[in-house]
């Protein structure tokens, strides 16, 4: 797979580090946000994540590092037979960095060897805000009141 | 500018992103139609799909008197709409995860 094809999204929330860290590993947290339900979680590397999205379906999720609080990844494990199989294999890593203005998430995806082999063809391709900007726009800061 | 250059460089704006993605709905659209969709004019959109025709992203043809454009095949087209279907899934969790932060 190219090593440069990927998503990657970088975001900043004006809150401390463990706040965010406890909305990525907490199961009632994650169910919030994530668009899916946290049926279970065992947050170690090796570990299983089982979510159940809108239509009822079970998506599971191989735990590959755990680095409390500044690194998370996992990647998801092929859909049963007759599952959206999508984005089966991809792996999603969520790094949590200190900044000034609070707190500096990135998600980067990188697809599954299926999508991932057809992206060389065409050279690196990057989406999202680590894409060199020709005006130079800084990272996404969100406005929360607070 | 070479082939991936271009690709880099169209994809890197946000508004020919969301013209991917609309396109990827549709069998094809003119800029018309696409610009009664997303909050800018015909002309810039006519500008942002030459920008991704030169790319070979999009490719326009002529049906009766409408110039109607739509995704170029896989294997280019699929790898561009999963990056753009998971791009746009992490923009949706992010801005909720920071409502989700935000809340009491």
């Amino acid at each position: 797979m190219h090593p440069r094809a990927r998503v990657e999204k970088r975001i900043v929330y004006p809150v401390g580090r463990e706040e965010v860290w406890a909305a990525l590993t907490r199961a009632e947290e994650l169910s919030r946000w994530f668009g899916m339900e946290v049926v279970s979680f065992d947050l170690r590397p090796a570990g299983r994540i089982v979510f159940r999205d809108a239509g009822g379906a079970s998506r599971r999720a191989l735990i590959e590092e755990v680095e409390a609080p500044c690194r998370f990844a996992f990647r998801w494990m092929p859909a049963p037979a007759g599952g959206s199989a999508r984005d089966s294999g991809s792996r999603v890593e969520f790094v949590l960095e200190e900044v000034a203005e609070g707190t500096a998430l990135t998600v980067v995806e990188t697809p599954s060897l299926a999508v991932g082999e057809l992206i060389p063809m065409v050279g690196p391709v990057v989406i999202g805000s680590s894409i060199p900007d020709p005006i130079g726009a800084p990272p996404r800061i969100m406005a929360l009141s607070r | 500018m070479d082939p991936a250059d271009a690709v880099f460089s169209a994809l890197a704006d946000p508004t020919r992103r969301e013209v991917i993605r609309r396109l990827s709905e549709h069998a094809s659209m003119t800029a018309t139609e696409l610009a009664g969709v997303l909050p800018v004019t015909r002309q810039a959109i006519a500008k942002h799909l030459a920008e991704l025709e030169q790319a070979s992203l999009v490719v326009g043809e002529r049906v009766g008197r409408e110039n109607r454009f739509r995704l170029t095949p896989a294997p280019m087209g699929e790898a561009v709409s999963w990056m753009n279907s998971v791009g746009a899934q992490w923009d949706d969790r992010l801005s909720r995860l920071g409502e989700h932060l935000q809340s009491p």
